[in-house]
């Protein structure tokens, strides 16, 4: 059983991203593994333990520094596929799950997983495209995995219930928020994470153009970015008991959108 | 009088002593190899300060009296007596070979020699009456913290034996000779034994003899193998005791990395000055006796630490010195973290040192509970649940409760207080730390502190974004590697500041942290706690509280880490002691003898799920003699006793400030 | 032939989706002019629905084959609407369903996707600009997809108007729907159990602390939990007291929980709570202590006597989930 993970840095989501020259800035973000993506990590180690498999994880990026991915090894994949290239962040899914397939074409893993989306950008796509180009079959935002017998059976949260699916290996399985915990990496791991494998590539050593990572062929383009208003310290709703009721349902519904 | 008159008789004392002492050095030959294996530590500088401690805690007794006058005074005369006694035990031994030989001036009709008969009949006397008290608390009273079992009463008999055995010797000598003049106890023996004959009481001094010198002899192997092992090892105990700040030690990670381990985990990963402690232990108990966490029911005992660790040794010795550290096919030895040392004992340490204060051996308790610490995080990473959590924070947002570094200037908002960062060429730095800049509680003390500091024109700056956490709870949880990292980048933020002279902090930890500990990270800066500086701005009339407050009665409660870690127990009650309105009580434990909040060593951040609140304990006692508030110096200490408070529902009986707080609501609004 | 395609989404008892109405609302923002395909048992009522909302042609895909369909196949019936439609614009909702599609078909057609959009506007050249949060918030960007391929968007839900019924009617075109191709199978759908939900998982929290006194405190918000499907927490004060389980706090020795709505009765707001809630989207606070640290975090706070609020709450929620 050959495991792969995708995974992607992202700003920690305390950080605040400041926007610099029309761009978001990256001076003084600290990074970390996309939370999501610590799911799909935590799966695979733990999936790879039970059927003694190998794991590895590619990521496109190598924004920050090194010892965010070596995190991922850290909490226990077994090596590192780093696609270098620090201008895709957020801006290109195509051009990334291409790049990301390419790779996954020479490894032939049994399972991939991802998380469902990258906080950054909050884009949900790229692991169904990297499914979509090895021609794979998917199941999206799973919260619960079993493999047997060459199979996935997933639950994935729908608005009707829990959906439980089955998906023939090899697959693309996203994970969300409930699929498990993901572990705290021990010393060890830390410690022996800098002397797992790591490989580093261009695109140029997977055969694939430039032009796929410019950002300006991207099929997105940003046109601007703005912050939005300070966010208001604590509104406080006065009145009487029940209008005071009535605003606040109102307030959750129309102004933040809860309901 | 001669005991072994007859030549084969004189052959066989000569095996029976030869025998007897040659087994108890094999003993302590064995027991010896135990520090020989265990890990190096140095503990040979500053002679003249261990030697001076030799005289002050050993022949001193010094640290016996501390809390415990009577108990005290039971041991020292008992411990000063077997020392004045060994004369007249060497007298019996040489007796054993030449009837009557002695040591040079002390035969009996020698001036000091006769001087001395007087001391021993005193100590002996004095040794009696304490032995017969000692029993006597171990029947009657029975304090909690001693342990009872037959061993204990063993001993006692066996020195009352000793002692009223060598009255008889005396007595048969009086009747042999003459009585000495100066002897009482000859006097007294004299007339009684002599109406016997003088047959019969030579006989009876013969046989008293036999049982003083195999009672000895008995003794002396007795000692190796229980508590009273410390009659032998106590003077090393204090002579190579820690000397300095109680500082963690700083882990060299390179060569822990190389030699696979980070803790100890197994009984010699210990420094051996720990093994040495623990066949020290006298388990006087007076440790828990004062543990916040064996006081509310927890599994800890620092007594029963150091009790398993020696039988540990003791009764594994073969297999552990055959270098077995876990059990296998032949038996081995069961795992000294786990089988004989439950973790939830280590955990429920809060670090506060109280053990070690009151410890008349000056034994290291923290030591091994630490080192064990240290492994259970870093090496198998078997800690509570609820500090997985912690860790992330601290590697993720450098805090340990996860908040955005974005909202460490929120305490100063409206305040306008100088960010190095804009001011760089400030000397001092105010250290907010994490609980002051993200409790909305704790953010009060921070503004009643600039306050203060304002008013007295001190000129500080503070970090604001760039400060993160230095460590210390990280530290305190085993997790070295994540300090080093945190004090690495501390450090380096602190650096980079070349004009500052001083670092104020408003809390002990990070106070403790950054002056005993920070130098082995490379950082050697003048740090002061805010009670201290305030303090000073007080006394020299720089600060001048005028405004009359209606705090009333305030009892001080001492953190650990700025009373027993550093001595500083006068400051903070001078700061109180400056308002006007506000009247400084005593709880019924306080400065040593203070008890901790329950926040200590990463309690803070941990649930207590065993026994009863520390907190709650604590504020009981702080409310026994109903204060109006309280008044602390540690933002842990407040939260955790304003916990207990509220808690209980007494919100509206004890208010509790911070001494900062005490201070600036004493100061005239814009006074200078 | 409309220029835009909705995917809209109905439930399992036939009955459109509020998103599907969004979905008619972003249309409407782009181009008034819009089909849509709609995917279910007794879709064809909702595809009516959908009509008097003003859809010019609804695609119905009802088949016994959608029981046990995944992702791949539904991808290939919008791919087949879309060439049936002609249409250049395709929107989903950013849903369980529509995520699991979108990307799939973005792939299929070589067709750029931008995710969880909340506003679109129009360009002078008619090309389409979409507002998207990045950052959980703290970036606002606005995007657009270059070339003049077709352009799929999905719509963060709750943020575009609902279409209100109106007298429109549209032409219904049944589809065939193939699942054969997909390994995918969905095995079984276990519908959602009434009541309280797990607190990791739980989109809504309702949590409590010690205004809520004692034990029987936590009955209101119990009440509230398992009527509306959220989670119940607890400070640890109240976990402590032992009016409750441990397994309720939420904290910094508790759990940690990111929900989208947290609604806090009666809690103070220690910092050893908000280190386990501080990031929830949307923080209500419900104390009688106006000083409470819990104001300060919270994006509405009511001052109040909680076991007056919480049951007016109830009512008023409600109403307005009815």
């Amino acid at each position: 059983m050959k495991i792969a993970v995708l995974v992607k840095e992202v700003p920690n989501t305390e950080s605040r991203p400041r926007i610099e020259g029309g761009r978001v800035s990256r001076d003084g973000i600290d990074y970390v593994v996309n939370p999501y993506d610590e799911y799909a990590v935590e799966e695979a180690i733990t999936k790879a333990e039970a059927l003694s498999g190998e794991t590895f994880f590619v990521t496109v990026g190598g924004v920050s520094e090194k010892k965010v991915l070596l995190n991922v090894l850290a909490m226990g994949i077994d090596r590192a596929i780093v696609v270098n290239r620090t201008d895709m962040e957020g801006s290109n899914p195509r051009g990334a799950a291409k790049i990301i397939a390419k790779v996954l074409e020479s490894e032939k893993p049994d399972l991939i997983l991802a998380g469902k989306q990258g906080v950054d950008y909050d884009y949900g796509q790229t692991p169904l495209l990297v499914a979509e180009y090895l021609g794979l079959p998917h199941v999206s935002m799973a919260i619960k995995i079993d493999i047997e017998d060459g199979k996935a059976i997933c639950e994935r949260n729908t608005d009707d219930g829990v959906e439980v699916v089955e998906v023939s290996l090899p697959a693309v399985i996203t994970a969300d928020k409930g699929l498990n915990l993901p572990r705290y990496p021990k010393l060890k791991g830390i410690m022996g994470a800098k002397k797992k494998p790591w490989e580093t590539k261009e695109l140029s050593d997977l055969g694939l153009d430039e032009s796929l990572a410019n950002p300006a062929e991207s099929q997105v383009e940003y046109v601007e970015f703005s912050t939005p208003p300070a966010r208001q310290a604590g509104r406080i709703i006065d009145g009487e008991p029940a209008d005071k009721v009535k605003e606040l349902v109102r307030a959750l519904s129309e102004d933040s959108k809860v309901f | 009088m001669d005991p072994t008159y007859f030549g084969v008789v004189k052959a066989l004392y000569a095996v029976i002593l030869l025998g007897c002492i040659g087994f108890f050095f094999l003993q302590i030959f064995q027991r010896f190899k135990h520090l020989l294996k265990a890990t190096p530590i140095h503990r040979t500088d500053r002679v003249g300060e261990r030697i001076a401690g030799f005289f002050k805690y050993y022949l001193g007794q010094g640290r016996l009296f501390h809390g415990y006058l009577l108990a005290g005074l039971m041991h020292a005369f008992i411990f000063w007596g077997f020392w004045v006694v060994s004369v007249n035990t060497i007298h019996a031994i040489m007796g054993g070979f030449v009837a009557g030989s002695h040591l040079p001036w002390l035969g009996r009709e020698q001036a000091l020699g006769s001087l001395y008969i007087l001391c021993r009949d005193i100590f002996e006397v004095l040794v009696l009456v304490m032995v017969a008290l000692a029993g006597l608390r171990r029947l009657v009273t029975r304090p909690k913290r001693l342990t009872y079992g037959f061993a204990a009463h063993l001993v006692l008999i066996l020195i009352a034996i000793l002692m009223v055995s060598d009255f008889f010797i005396s007595g048969a000598e009086a009747v042999a000779t003459n009585p000495h003049r100066l002897s009482f106890v000859e006097n007294l023996m004299w007339p009684w034994m002599s109406s016997w004959g003088l047959e019969r009481a030579i006989t009876v001094g013969v046989v008293a003899w036999w049982i003083h010198l195999l009672g000895l002899l008995y003794f002396l192997n007795l000692l190796p193998n229980g508590k009273h092992f410390h009659v032998v090892t106590s003077v090393f105990t204090v002579f190579f005791r820690r000397l300095g700040a109680p500082a963690l030690s700083k882990i060299n990670l390179d060569e822990a990395e190389e030699a696979e381990k980070f803790g100890a985990g197994a009984i010699y990963d210990h420094p051996w000055k720990y093994l040495l402690d623990s066949f020290s232990c006298t388990e006087c108990g007076r440790c828990q006796d004062n543990c916040p966490a064996f006081l509310t029911e927890k599994e800890l005992s620092p007594k029963l630490i150091q009790v398993d660790l020696r039988h540990y040794l003791f009764d594994n010795q073969r297999a552990l010195l055959a270098g077995k550290t876990e059990a296998d096919e032949e038996g081995g030895v069961p795992m000294l973290l786990g089988d004989t040392i439950a973790h939830q004992r280590i955990w429920d340490c809060t670090t506060c040192r109280a053990c070690e204060e009151f410890c008349p051996l000056l034994i290291e308790h923290l030591g091994p509970i630490m080192g064990a610490r240290r492994y259970l995080t870093m090496d198998l990473d078997e800690y509570p649940e609820e500090l997985t959590l912690f860790f992330r924070n601290m590697e993720s947002q450098a805090n340990p409760w996860g908040i955005g570094q974005e909202n460490r200037t929120a305490w100063a908002a409206g305040l306008d207080v100088p960010i190095m960062a804009e001011n760089p060429d400030k000397e001092v730095l105010l250290w907010i730390g994490c609980s002051a800049s993200f409790d909305a509680r704790n953010q009060r003390i921070a503004r009643a502190l600039v306050k203060c500091l304002n008013a007295a024109g001190v000129d500080f700056g503070y970090l604001g974004e760039e400060e993160t956490c230095n460590g210390d709870p990280a530290r305190r949880a085993g997790h070295e590697y994540m300090f080093q990292m945190m004090a690495e980048q501390v450090v380096e933020t602190i650096k980079q500041y070349k004009n500052l002279k001083k670092i104020i902090t408003l809390c002990p930890h990070c106070f403790n942290i950054f002056a005993n500990e920070y130098p082995q990270m490379g950082l050697e800066i003048e740090v002061e706690h805010h009670s201290m500086i305030l303090a000073r701005l007080v006394r020299e009339g720089k600060l001048k509280p005028s405004k009359r407050t209606e705090l009333g009665k305030l009892v001080y409660h001492d953190s650990c880490y700025l009373g027993r870690y550093n001595g500083v127990y006068s400051q903070p009650r001078e700061v109180l002691w400056a308002v006007p309105g506000v009247k400084v009580v005593e709880a019924e434990r306080h400065h040593a003898k203070g008890m901790c909040c329950g926040a200590g060593g990463v309690r803070m951040f941990l649930e207590e799920s065993t026994g009863t609140r520390i907190n709650h304990l604590r504020l009981e006692q702080l409310a026994a003699g109903k204060p109006d508030g309280i008044a602390t110096a540690c933002p842990f200490c407040l939260t955790m006793l304003d916990d207990a408070i509220k808690e209980t529902d007494q919100a509206d009986k004890y208010k509790i400030m911070d001494i900062a707080e005490v201070l600036a609501a004493g100061l005239e609004e814009g006074s200078a | 032939m409309a220029g835009t395609l909705i995917v809209a989404e109905v439930t399992n008892e036939g009955k459109s989706r509020k998103i599907s109405y969004e979905l008619i609302g972003a249309a409407r923002a782009i181009d008034g002019d819009f089909a849509a395909i709609i995917f279910g048992k007794g879709a064809k009522d909702a595809a009516g629905e959908l009509g008097s909302r003003g859809a010019s042609k609804v695609y119905v895909v009802d088949d016994p084959a959608l029981n046990t369909a995944a992702s791949r196949s539904f991808a290939e019936s919008v791919k087949k609407a879309i060439e049936a439609e002609g249409a250049g614009i395709v929107l989903f909702g950013f849903t369980s369903f529509g995520r699991d599609i979108s990307g799939r078909l973005a792939a299929k057609l070589d067709a750029g996707l931008l995710d969880d959009v909340t506003a679109f506007e129009k360009e002078d050249d008619g090309r389409i600009i979409a507002t998207k949060p990045l950052y959980a918030g703290k970036i606002i960007s606005k995007c657009r997809l270059r070339g003049d391929g077709i352009q799929l968007f999905s719509i963060r839900p709750n943020n575009f108007p609902a279409a209100d019924a109106g007298d429109g009617s549209c032409e219904i075109v049944e589809m065939q729907f193939d699942a054969s191709s997909d390994s995918a199978v969905t095995k079984e759908l276990r519908p959602k159990e009434a009541g309280m939900v797990d607190l990791i998982e739980a989109e809504i929290i309702i949590s409590g602390g010690r205004g809520l006194k004692d034990a029987d405190g936590f009955k209101p918000l119990r009440k509230m939990a398992e009527r509306f499907g959220w989670a119940m927490g607890s400070s640890r004060a109240m976990v402590d007291a032992g009016h409750i389980e441990h397994s309720y706090q939420v904290g910094q020795t508790g759990k940690t929980v990111n929900p989208k709505l947290y609604i806090a009765c009666g809690i103070s707001g220690a910092i050893q709570h908000l280190a386990g809630m501080q990031t929830s989207k949307v923080i209500v606070a419900i104390n009688n202590d106006p000083e409470a640290p819990i104001f300060q975090v919270a994006d509405y706070g009511i001052v109040g006597d909680l076991f007056e609020i919480v049951p007016l709450l109830e009512e008023e929620l409600a109403k307005a989930l009815a």
